[in-house]
């Protein structure tokens, strides 16, 4: 074959040889990962890796391979795509003489064909690679969505599943382990098994890895990289990344990491088949990658803030290069110029389908009392008041929040909702001390227990029940019966500080959204997250630390995104706001509500109470 | 009392740390707790936890420590009444390094005087000494108002761990030699009792081991 070939390809035999070099290369390199991985397996054999596995266990592994399941296309495009799983790669894949022969295969294939089967006939890997790689092409065509705007992933292709040398010990590991296999320890042997230029850009130096597959630390580069990587994707790091890159890049920095991403250039020396497969197997995916990452920055609620919408500019002038143009970067402009009008930040949750119960409302429309309005009502606009709120807090005030400088300065969401909170506990308080007669005190105190619904407002009413100038009314508790008491204690046990707000973190993972959350918690977990871990690990992003802050972000997010199906009622919520209105959040009101309280119930030695409890008995 | 202690057996102590944001509590903290016993990789995965378990031993007693801290609370003044509860020993922190945090120490206080015994120790730590170039607040005038507070006093920096270990050693000494702290249960209680109405029908009531140092901040040295 060798003496046949054409003229015109005469030109690239300098490159040939360059290729059959690094083919011999790769092979020497293969054979050593062999070995490596027969170590390996006798390791696992003598069960030296049972440990290690143990721990692992909650992170399933991918069995089809090397590629971590790309979930919005699996999502989107259910069963065309389908990944060949590693064991069946090997089964199915053609001789590679049939495929040279039958296709016109450049010189270059043939000459790496011919240096594997010199001096490594046991592991045909090529012929496999372009197989599949075919394979995946035809699926990612015939998967072209109809709908031009049904996302900018229709065409990220995805690497096609190859069966490497190293694979084998892959293989071996997810037939022992199945579904436990440690997945970094498979990507590692996949990693390994790829032919030098589809591998990672980055220095392994500029990463490190957890045991559990997610990423500890990071350069920004490398983290970019890992973003928008042409040999898996990971969601959960992706969402994470994009919730609180803003801690150690700016919008600018991030656009221009990944605009030199998109433009990543082939490196030096390949031949033109090998050139080629790059450009399948890792520049169009990382550039779908890319394209993938502005739409979701562009659609996606919470990672652009207004302040940051300058950068769609100098996004729409990227999508609109002549180098970029494509039908996805097409799709990315119509999202783009969809932004700038503001229609991402427009869109609200959808309404919820019932129709709300409806509203108890007060029977005189004069000016209202407390006791006018029924409990579960002062509790749905309380709710709404809150809820309306707390919507508002961004991922962005998360972040800042855990690295706040001058206290009490910033008038962020979750200042308000604090101010809010504590205007209701101090309402709370002087409402009970207002009245005279302590069996009024009782029943307002009474009212406010049944209205503690939602965990922030439950937490502001207690906060205002329990406080010390309300808590010495002895005479006025008695007067509050044991239904009442039980309540109340249960809202004090459900809100303890015990064991890190034990109690009400179980009590939050066993219901469902909506509900008003108390951020008190939140803060607390922010500000630990901030405080106890340094930003930076050996130099590089402490990814983890994002990791823990991403978690309480969306955490956060999901009580957001459902509303209450209630129905505002303007005389009460006014009567509301009116009354938490009074208070301001700066002043200190222990003192007056003291003087109060002793007004109300003075202190009495046993002698007087004796009198007064003879006297209120009428035996006096 | 802790005289009275078993020599063998175990003496709880709760410890709360308040302070205006950002003045370190939660380092402060984190640094005593590494210190003591946390290998340092470990320590983000203690991240979120608001207190720490932890046994030293001080005059020859083994001492179990748990160290409750209020960061990112703060500004919910009242919300945080249950941390109070129990606490023997307070450790205000603020920041050398701001006036602010330092001025803020008698709102906290005032709110100290609300919900706990007159007899709980008191500890100011300036924190953050390691920033000496930016310093607003002297060792001296720190020094005067613990003392006029009837509180001890140390400068630390969590940064660089000085002065850490001996705040949180000497809190805990004095409150070892405060035989009030130690009281036996039901001593306070009785005064309660007799009233009438038992301890459990006044709200703020879980918790009940060691309400009765609120109690006392009510009938007792309360100073409204």
């Amino acid at each position: 074959m060798d003496g046949r070939i054409p003229s015109s390809e005469r030109d690239s035999m300098d490159s040939l040889v360059v290729g059959l070099a690094a083919n011999a290369h790769i092979t020497v390199q293969s054979l050593e990962a062999l070995l490596a991985a027969e170590f390996d397996q006798s390791d696992i054999s003598q069960g030296g890796y049972v440990a290690p596995i143990e721990l692992q266990k909650s992170h399933p592994v991918d069995i089809q391979g090397e590629d971590v399941v790309d979930m919005e296309l699996a999502l989107s495009r259910p069963g065309i795509r389908a990944m060949k799983p590693v064991d069946s790669a090997q089964a199915s894949s053609t001789p590679y003489h049939s495929s040279s022969q039958s296709s016109d295969v450049l010189p270059d294939l043939q000459g790496r064909s011919r240096s594997g089967s010199l001096v490594d006939p046991v592991t045909p890997t090529w012929p496999e690679q372009s197989e599949s790689g075919t394979l995946v092409a035809q699926s990612a065509l015939g998967a072209e969505s109809p709908d031009p705007l049904a996302g900018v992933d229709e065409e990220d292709p995805s690497p096609p599943s190859k069966s490497p040398p190293r694979a084998a010990a892959a293989r071996k590991l997810v037939k022992l382990l199945g579904e436990e296999a440690p997945r970094h320890v498979l990507e590692k042997y996949n990693a390994d098994s790829k032919p030098w230029y589809l591998r990672q850009n980055y220095d392994p130096s500029q990463i490190l890895i957890d045991p559990d597959g997610a990423v500890r630390a990071g350069a920004p580069a490398a983290l970019i990289e890992r973003l928008t990587a042409h040999e898996y994707m990971d969601p959960t790091f992706n969402q994470n990344f994009l919730l609180t890159f803003k801690s150690f890049l700016t919008v600018d920095e991030l656009f221009d990491l990944l605009v030199s991403r998109f433009s990543i250039e082939a490196p030096d020396g390949l031949a033109p088949a090998e050139s080629d497969e790059w450009k399948k197997m890792k520049q169009k995916i990382i550039q779908a990658r890319v394209l993938n990452i502005f739409k979701t920055m562009v659609t996606e609620d919470g990672i652009l803030e207004k302040e940051d919408m300058g950068i769609l500019g100098r996004l729409k002038e990227f999508a609109s290069r002549e180098d970029v143009a494509n039908s996805a970067a097409k799709r990315l402009l119509i999202f783009i110029e969809r932004a700038q009008r503001g229609e991402y930040a427009t869109v609200k949750i959808s309404p919820a389908p019932l129709s709300p119960p409806p509203p108890v409302l007060p029977r005189s429309c004069k000016k209202l009392k407390l006791l006018d309005i029924e409990p579960v009502e002062i509790a749905r606009q309380l709710t709404l008041m809150e809820f309306a709120m707390y919507k508002k807090i961004r991922p962005m005030e998360c972040l800042l929040r855990s690295k706040e400088t001058k206290p009490g300065r910033n008038s962020d969401n979750f200042s308000s909702i604090i101010q809010l909170s504590n205007k209701i506990a101090h309402w709370v308080a002087e409402t009970v001390l207002e009245k005279e007669d302590p069996r009024e005190r009782a029943n307002i105190i009474k009212h406010f227990i049944s209205t503690a619904e939602n965990y922030s407002s439950m937490a502001a009413i207690v906060s205002g029940l329990v406080r010390q100038p309300i808590r010495r009314l002895r005479r006025t508790w008695e007067r509050v019966n044991a239904r009442y008491m039980t309540q109340l204690r249960d809202c004090e046990s459900t809100l303890d500080t015990n064991k890190n707000f034990n109690n009400y973190r179980s009590t939050l993972a066993r219901i469902a959204p909506p509900c008003v959350p108390f951020i008190g918690v939140y803060l607390t977990t922010l500000t630990f997250i901030h405080d106890g871990a340094e930003d930076k690990l050996a130099g590089m992003i402490n990814f983890r630390k994002r990791q823990k802050a991403a978690e309480v972000i969306q955490d956060i997010k999901r009580w957001q995104s459902k509303p209450y199906n209630l129905q505002a009622v303007a005389s009460v919520l006014s009567f509301l706001e009116e009354c938490v209105g009074k208070y301001s959040d700066g002043v200190d009101y222990a003192d007056q509500f003291w003087n109060l309280s002793l007004e109300r119930e003075p202190r009495e030695r046993e002698d007087e109470k004796m009198a007064r409890l003879l006297q209120e008995s009428g035996f006096l | 009392m802790a005289q009275a202690q078993d020599k063998t057996s175990t003496v709880n102590v709760k410890l709360l740390l308040i302070g205006n944001s950002s003045v370190g509590k939660s380092s402060l903290l984190l640094r005593f707790s590494d210190e003591q016993w946390l290998p340092e990789d470990e320590a983000s995965a203690t991240i979120g936890v608001d207190f720490r378990v932890h046994k030293m031993e001080v005059k020859g007693k083994k001492v179990k420590l748990s160290i409750w801290d209020t960061a990112g609370q703060e500004r919910f003044r009242t919300i945080t009444s249950s941390y109070y509860r129990g606490a023997q020993g307070i450790i205000l922190v603020y920041d050398v390094a701001n006036r602010e945090s330092f001025d803020a120490l008698p709102r906290w206080y005032s709110e100290l005087e609300t919900y706990v015994s007159p007899s709980v120790v008191k500890i100011i730590v300036g924190n953050k000494v390691d920033k000496e170039f930016s310093r607003q607040v002297s060792h001296s005038e720190g020094q005067h108002f613990a003392e006029r507070m009837n509180s001890l006093f140390f400068e630390a920096s969590a940064k660089t761990s000085i002065g850490v270990r001996e705040a949180f050693q000497e809190v805990v000494e004095k409150i070892l030699d405060t035989p009030e702290l130690w009281a036996p249960l039901g001593h306070k209680a009785r005064g309660v009792s007799v009233g009438g109405s038992g301890a459990d029908s006044m709200p703020g009531s879980i918790n009940l081991s060691r309400t009765e140092s609120a109690g006392d901040a009510d009938s007792g040295g309360c100073a409204c």
